[in-house]
């Protein structure tokens, strides 16, 4: 290597001018090889263009041309293989290797990546961009589309802890505080505003992530947390009619009950028992509101009123204590989930025209009995080519109709009162294998007695429920997509997209009269005047919710596209244009009472009278109200322009700006909106004629700088006020300060430098890419406090930051050629997250209480600490004597846990560390044998911390159940050498439960590596006889998903990510077929 | 160039809302509906309540309390012990939306002049209501001796800029503000309204005689309860109740003026919380108060369960027998005992069994020291009781000394404590850097 100031010199000087050519010939030498197994191909045909020259490859796959230097196209053609086209500038340095891909593979000979606004082969891309090929988009099975990405896109993570609803994913962390964390999903060129649900991932032909400001500039204001882009298939011109037909069945295991660590079934008696002893069911025994009581304490209290013998309890309570609802759940409740795909497409094309047809329909048996899913869609492409090729047109239609439907509210459904769940020793059918009536809400004695008085059976069936409260949730969703592009002048071509999408969707459910939701309504309103007369306020009949969703968009994008190459050397491609949007939603949601399905008819309630409820008439309620309606619109318009500049395709230059305007911000931060920019560098250095290396015939350095924006679509420039619609004490609607006044709101910026080597060995035995990013979040809106005098205790405004830096590595090595194919993809990423400024104060408690691995739950930023962190309360083990957890009170062991929990600050805490990932990946190894080939992937996840959840006694003692630790309790002295679980206290002491729960001893490293999946693949060759001759491609495929953690750091039972669940295990088998 | 043109003509394609729920206040409609978040307006401070006679809290009823909930009832320097405190807060919330309301009517056309005045009264109303309540816990008494210009008063807040400056005012000009706001309010609001969470003109002059009842000038005490009662005829007589009931009260009944709730605490509904003995001892025989406002749970253990509400909240607006008994009370001071007795006659008839009520014995001091106890009686966990306090207290023969016994040791509450005067939350001082009140 030389002194690099000697390439800038070089570089600087050759953009200067350009250095002349010679006009001789020169010798092209080349070699011809299979593409996958390198083996050289003897007779393919090899055509100079324009000269038209014409040679044929030797038995060693080589042959020799001879041309004046220059800038030619060569074409290869050989049978069985897609016909090769590379333009080349002679002279050449070396001997030209050409990879001829067999038709089976249908790969594309250049990588390409996409924006979303342009395609560009990845040798011109100064940005981050990582893709996905059709083959890794179908390697998994699934009915969603981005679970396709997990494990196989580098940098980008599936969150399993904090947030995890609003921040699913996440591409190179988090850089936002807000509620916009998630990256922008563009489908076929416009941002996608609907369900991922709604996309076939069968329709999709390759997926690119775009990670850094050089990349994602080019979508402004929406690409600050990345960006993915997604493109669906398309026919292709020149190419005889294809057909694709595909199919698989998908079995995953069902939730399994016996996962949750709760109280076994004889630890929970044995409280109840205990619990009956202290007087502890008195209050709810003789509570005028009569509530339900479980059936241990119904034959306690039977034994205490002297209705039931000692040995009549005892056996009693054995047989409850034989029985175990999850058993039954899994009997009656569960089943394995089935989920069926199948595609069938049509594409082809002509020279003018190009087209694809592909209809799917996928079906889900849900893994709760009685609930299914099916999904239709329709994908329709075409492409035409008029007026000697300058036109272009393309029409797109895609299609989504989807169908849910519920019968089965399902085990979440089983509660015994609002604020407890089932007895675990209930049974969902008696002995006689009828469904069984289970004890629910109110005391059985009370609800004969309704009976009695004529109002509706209250008894509770949970098997006879299955198909009474139906649930149909349906969707349509459709776009239509046009493309004209129009050749102005050599170079210079105007394009026109436009995009039409609209998305209805409804849910509606039906409450029949005789489910229990229904029953339990009408009874509460129910009152009976002196002479016994009912009055019913919610009249009898069904009680049907509805809820629309309906929304459309128009999307409008036009701009030029410029190329030119000149004097040989240079090459400038440009883009500019501006882009429209109009996105209009509405919704409504209503219930109708009284509901007759065979004559149609409703009936009205009142609604504002506070009705006395039937099981205590002091008790007063509204009948609930749940009609609403709400809607807005979303208005966006850009402008953007993007160049890259070529030279001596080796040094490339690349600038995108892009301005953005809405109607989610006032109009004063729109006028002064700042443009976001990048710029890159790139430098293809194995193309210097001074790079001789051999074993490393392809590296390139590039590097770019610039800003992504985010939006907060929640904030105004103006104080704004939202109306809501019924007040709870006039019913009136009233109106709620959302927004104070802010007018210099601006858009979060995310700064990002980013720094890539791209690499291949000889042959390409070894490919990789390596970056290096820095990310800096600015001006992102966080909260401050305010004086309260003010009126206001938050303000909402654009002051925090936060800055991460990490890498990415990509490898893929090909261990073995030839007959036995052994190749493997290794990604790994690691970055260091931190929030450098934050105006309010973490509450310890909190931070304290957060990040149960698997729960989800929000963050709270700590400057100087990363957004997700897990903190926790020092523990100095069990008191010998009791049991009792011990903590410190300023550096002293202190039992004391009030003023442990009350007088915790961010000094005397402990910080264990980051929540999230800090280094991250996946290696895949794929093996090939003929026909066969089978490729695991193994995921692993480290440096970051969770914490387990554990006995709460409080629970225990308001006879709520509690948590399986209880068997591993300390019991005795001595157990403290065995345990780190408690004993349970005389009484109920919430500080004590409390400071167990926050304490060091439940935190636990998260470090482990997963079999996320094998894969199995059988594909025939086809060459030959009969019937297999009509096939161009088959494949058979067997697919096993979540296989199991392969080792973790933890020793405790809980996977760092799922926490005392597991992902469900599932096994696919599948065909595709093309002819 | 095309596009820069496209883009100039781009004002109204982006001006449609976001959201339709959403609104810049700019409408009488919007205004209206500021004005009636109850959540917002009818809410008012509590720990007062904590720090007063009323009522007695257990050990345990202590223990699942919030800091400043213990800190106030046990009179400690720091009572709120870095707690977040919604009695400062929330008066001032009030009083922020109250000036959005009243920036927001100014820039509206004058055509519905009647609509807006009444608007602009209830803004009013709500705002000096919220600077009383804050004036009766964060800043001194007023002084029946005068010199109340050199006592510090509240921030007052005229604008809804939140960046405005934050200054303490001087008490004077503090209560001046109120009056100002009240007596404005008076004369823009109508004498009827629905629902009761709207101020209305017998609602503004009820608040006005609050605030000169502090101020001691009694014959406008009287002047403006009466002629609040003139206006707000209905009267609600505690024989038509069933005192059988758990909460014999509904939401919004006849006795009700103004509807307010006291902010939501542990001691509304905490089962560990008692009336004073000492109180419930004055109770007659046949008063139906007793029943309809009190649970007996044992020996001297009252809970606390009948509430203009009739819901758990406390209830702390106007009320009608409040208003008669600040009218008595104004009467008697001003020496008019004949009207005095009459307006109670009037009063206790509907509060004593049909017939039982007790004719009004004496004269001069030992009448209004019936008419005070009948205060205490009948305003029971209103919110009060802690005003009536430091009040008293500035009258020979009226002081007080409360006592309470706190982790076992006797502890007393001097007439002229400091501590009938609440510290400002930490968190604003330190925002704002406004003086501290000295504890």
């Amino acid at each position: 290597m030389k002194n690099t100031s000697y390439f800038i010199i070089l570089f600087l000087l050759s953009l200067l001018g350009s250095i002349p050519v010679m006009a001789q010939q020169v010798p092209l030498k080349g070699k011809v090889v299979d593409s996958e197994s390198s083996l050289p191909l003897p007779g393919a045909m090899i055509t100079l263009i324009p000269k038209r020259q014409t040679v044929i490859s030797d038995q060693e796959g080589r042959f020799i041309l001879n041309a004046e230097p220059g800038d030619y196209e060569l074409i290869v053609q050989f049978l069985g293989y897609q016909t090769l086209s590379t333009k080349l500038e002679l002279p050449l340095s070396q001997e030209l290797i050409l990879e001829m891909n067999s038709i089976n593979l249908d790969l594309d000979a250049v990588e390409v990546v996409s924006t979303g606004y342009q395609e560009i082969p990845r040798s011109r891309a100064s940005g981050s961009f990582v893709s996905l090929d059709e083959e890794l988009v179908d390697r998994r099975v699934s009915t969603n589309l981005i679970d396709r990405l997990e494990d196989v896109t580098s940098g980008l993570i599936f969150n399993r802890t904090g947030d995890t609803g609003r921040d699913p994913i996440s591409i190179r962390g988090r850089s936002t505080l807000g509620r916009f964390s998630q990256p922008l999903i563009v489908i076929d060129n416009f941002p996608f505003d609907g369900n991922l649900e709604d996309i076939n991932p069968n329709d999709v032909e390759s997926i690119t992530v775009l990670r850094d400001a050089a990349a994602a500039s080019i979508w402004g204001a929406r690409a600050g947390n990345g960006v993915i882009v997604i493109t669906t298939k398309s026919g292709k011109a020149s190419e005889k009619m294809q057909v694709s037909l595909m199919a698989n069945t998908n079995w995953i295991q069902h939730p399994d009950p016996f996962l949750a660590p709760n109280l076994s079934v004889s630890d929970y008696i044995a409280v109840e028992k205990q619990l009956f002893a202290t007087g502890y069911y008195n209050s709810t025994l003789n509570s005028s509101s009569r509530p339900a009581v479980t059936p241990v304490v119904e034959i306690l209290n039977k034994q205490k009123q002297g209705l039931l013998s000692d040995q009549e309890v005892n056996s009693q309570l054995a047989s409850l204590e034989r029985q175990d609802l999850r058993n039954d759940l899994n009997r009656y409740l569960y089943r394995t989930q089935v989920n069926q795909q199948y595609s069938l497409a049509l594409s082809g094309g002509s020279d003018q025209i190009d087209y694809r047809v592909a209809l799917g329909y996928d079906h889900q048996q849900l893994p709760v009995v009685g609930n299914s899913s099916d999904r239709l869609t329709l994908n329709i492409k075409n492409g035409y080519k008029a007026l000697k090729d300058r036109l272009g047109i393309q029409l797109g239609f895609y299609g989504t109709k989807t169908l849910s439907i519920d019968q089965n509210a399902g085990p979440e459904d089983l509660y015994f009162t609002s604020l407890q769940d089932m007895y675990p020793y209930a049974s969902l059918k008696d002995e006689s294998g009828r469904p069984a009536i289970l004890n629910r809400q109110f005391s059985n004695a009370f609800k004969e007695e309704a009976r009695q008085q004529g109002l509706l059976d209250w008894n509770y069936i949970p098997l006879d429920e299955i198909g009474k409260s139906p649930s149909h949730m349906r969707s349509d969703d459709w776009r239509i997509n046009l493309g004209l592009d129009y050749q102005l002048l050599k170079g210079l071509n105007a394009k026109l997209l436009y995009q039409y999408w609209q998305q209805s969707s409804s849910n509606e459910t039906l409450y029949h009269q005789d489910s229990y939701y229904a029953r339990e309504l009408i009874n509460l309103f129910t009152e009976i005047d002196e002479s016994g007369n009912l009055q019913r306020n919610i009249p009898l009949g069904g009680i049907w919710d509805q809820s629309f969703v309906r929304s459309n968009s128009h999307s409008l994008r036009g701009f030029l596209e410029y190329s030119h190459s000149w004097k040989e050397d240079w090459r400038l491609d440009a883009l500019t244009g501006a882009e429209l949007k109009a996105l209009d939603r509405e919704s409504s949601s209503v219930r109708y009472y009284g509901f007759d399905k065979d004559r149609s008819t409703t009936l009205p309630v009142d609604y504002t009278t506070l009705f006395p409820q039937f099981n205590d008439s002091w008790l007063t309620s509204r009948i609930p109200y749940q009609d609403g309606l709400s809607g807005g619109k979303d208005r966006f318009y850009s402008l953007f322009a993007n160049a890259a500049l070529i030279y001596k395709k080796r040094y490339l230059l690349n600038a995108s700006v892009r301005k953005d305007a809405s109607n989610l911000f006032g109009v004063a931060t729109n006028q002064k909106a700042v443009p976001l920019w990048s710029a890159g560098l790139g430098w293809t250095g194995s193309e210097e004629g001074f790079y001789k290396w051999k074993a490393i015939p392809y590296w390139k350095l590039r590097g770019s700088y610039g800003y992504n924006g985010n939006v907060d679509r929640s904030l105004s420039a103006f104080t704004t006020a939202q109306i809501i619609s019924n007040n709870y004490l006039t019913q009136l609607p009233y109106a709620q300060v959302v927004n104070s006044p802010n007018r210099n709101l601006r858009w979060e910026r995310i700064k990002i430098t980013n720094l890539g080597l791209d690499f291949s060995t000889k042959e390409d035995r070894i490919s990789g890419t390596l970056e290096f990013y820095w990310k800096e979040g600015l001006d992102l809106i966080g909260q401050s406090p305010y004086a309260p005098s003010a009126g206001i205790q938050f303000f909402t405004g654009n002051n925090a930051s936060t800055r991460t830096k990490g890498y990415d590595l990509m490898l893929e090595s090909k261990n073995l050629r030839g007959a036995f194919q052994w190749n493997t993809v290794l990604l790994l990423s690691g970055l260091k997250e931190e929030v450098t400024s934050y105006e309010i104060e973490p509450v310890v408690s909190n931070l304290l209480n957060y990040a149960d691995a698997g729960l989800g739950g929000t963050y709270f930023p700590v400057k100087g600490r990363p957004l997700f962190g897990v903190y926790s309360l020092p523990w100095a083990g069990l008191n010998p004597e009791t049991g009792a957890p011990i903590g410190y009170v300023d550096g002293e062991l202190s039992e004391d846990y009030r003023t442990i929990v009350n007088g915790a600050t961010m000094e005397n805490i402990l910080y264990n560390g980051p929540a999230r990932p800090t280094t991250f990946g996946s290696i895949r190894n794929t093996f090939s044998y003929g026909p066969f080939s089978i490729s695991a992937n193994i995921s692993y996840r480290f440096g970051y911390y969770f914490k387990r959840s554990s006995i709460q006694y409080n629970t225990i003692f308001m006879a709520r159940g509690g948590h399986s630790d209880f068997a591993d309790r300390w019991q005795e002295p001595g157990d403290e050498l065995i345990t780190q679980i408690p004993s349970m206290p005389a009484s109920r002491n919430t500080f004590r439960d409390r400071f167990y729960s926050m304490a060091e001893v439940l935190v636990e490293k998260g470090d482990h590596i997963r079999l996320q999946d094998i894969r199995l693949g059988y594909s025939p060759k086809l060459a030959g006889e009969g019937f297999l001759k009509s096939f161009r491609k088959a494949e058979f495929f067997l697919y096993a998903n979540n296989l199991g953690i392969l080792w973790k750091k933890t020793d405790s039972t809980w996977d760092p990510d799922y926490g005392w669940n597991r992902p469900r295990k599932s096994v696919a088998v599948g065909l595709s077929l093309d002819f | 160039m095309v596009f820069m043109i496209m883009l100039s003509g781009c004002g109204e394609f982006l001006d449609p809302k976001p959201d339709n729920s959403l609104v810049v206040p700019s409408s009488i409609a919007d205004v209206r509906a500021l004005l009636d978040n109850t959540n917002v307006f009818n809410r008012q401070p509590v720990l007062n309540i904590h720090a007063g006679d009323e009522f007695f809290i257990t050990e345990a009823g202590l223990a699942g309390m919030s800091n400043s909930e213990v800190g106030t009832y046990k009179w400690l320097d720091d009572p709120f012990q870095g707690d977040r405190i919604d009695d400062w807060f929330v008066p001032y919330q009030q009083v922020f939306y109250a000036n959005i309301a009243l920036e927001s009517l100014e820039n509206l056309p004058s055509s519905d002049q009647p609509e807006l005045d009444q608007l602009r009264g209830e803004a009013l109303f709500h705002r000096g209501y919220a600077y009383f309540q804050l004036l009766q816990e964060f800043a001194p008494a007023y002084q029946k001796e005068g010199g109340n210009d050199a006592l510090l008063g509240i921030v007052l807040k005229n604008s809804p800029d939140i960046n405005e400056k934050a200054v303490r005012s001087d008490l004077e000009s503090s209560y001046q503000q109120v009056l100002d706001d009240l007596n404005r309010a008076v004369s823009l609001l109508p004498e009827n309204q629905v629902p009761k969470t709207r101020p209305t003109k017998a609602a503004a002059l009820g608040a006005l005689a609050r605030v000169y009842l502090v101020m001691f000038e009694f014959e406008k005490v009287s002047e403006s309860a009466m002629e609040a009662l003139s206006i707000y005829t209905g009267r609600f007589d505690f024989n038509e109740l069933d005192v059988s009931q758990s909460r014999p009260f509904v939401i919004f009944g006849d006795e009700t003026v103004f509807y307010s709730e006291l902010v939501s605490v542990r001691l509304s509904s905490s089962p560990e919380v008692f009336l004073d003995t000492l109180l419930m001892e004055k109770y007659e025989e046949k008063d139906l108060r007793f029943p309809a406002y009190f649970d007996s749970v044992g020996i001297n253990r009252y809970l606390y369960r009948g509430r203009l509400t009739g819901n758990f909240s406390l209830f702390g607006g106007l009320s009608v027998g409040e208003l008669e008994l600040m009218a008595a009370e104004g009467l008697i001071r001003t020496g008019r005992e004949e009207e005095s007795l009459e307006i109670m006659g009037s009063f206790l008839s509907r509060r004593y069994e049909e017939g039982k009520s007790p004719e009004l014995q004496g004269r001069g001091d030992d009448l209004l020291r019936r008419i005070l106890e009948e205060r205490q009686k009948e305003l029971v966990g209103r919110g009060i009781r802690f005003s009536d306090l430091r009040r008293l207290n500035q009258e020979t023969g009226f002081s007080k000394t409360l006592e309470r016994t706190i982790d076992g040791n006797l502890v007393k509450l001097e007439p002229e404590s400091p501590k009938y005067v609440f510290p400002i939350p930490q968190e604003e001082i330190q925002l704002t850097g406004i003086r501290q009140n000295e504890r």
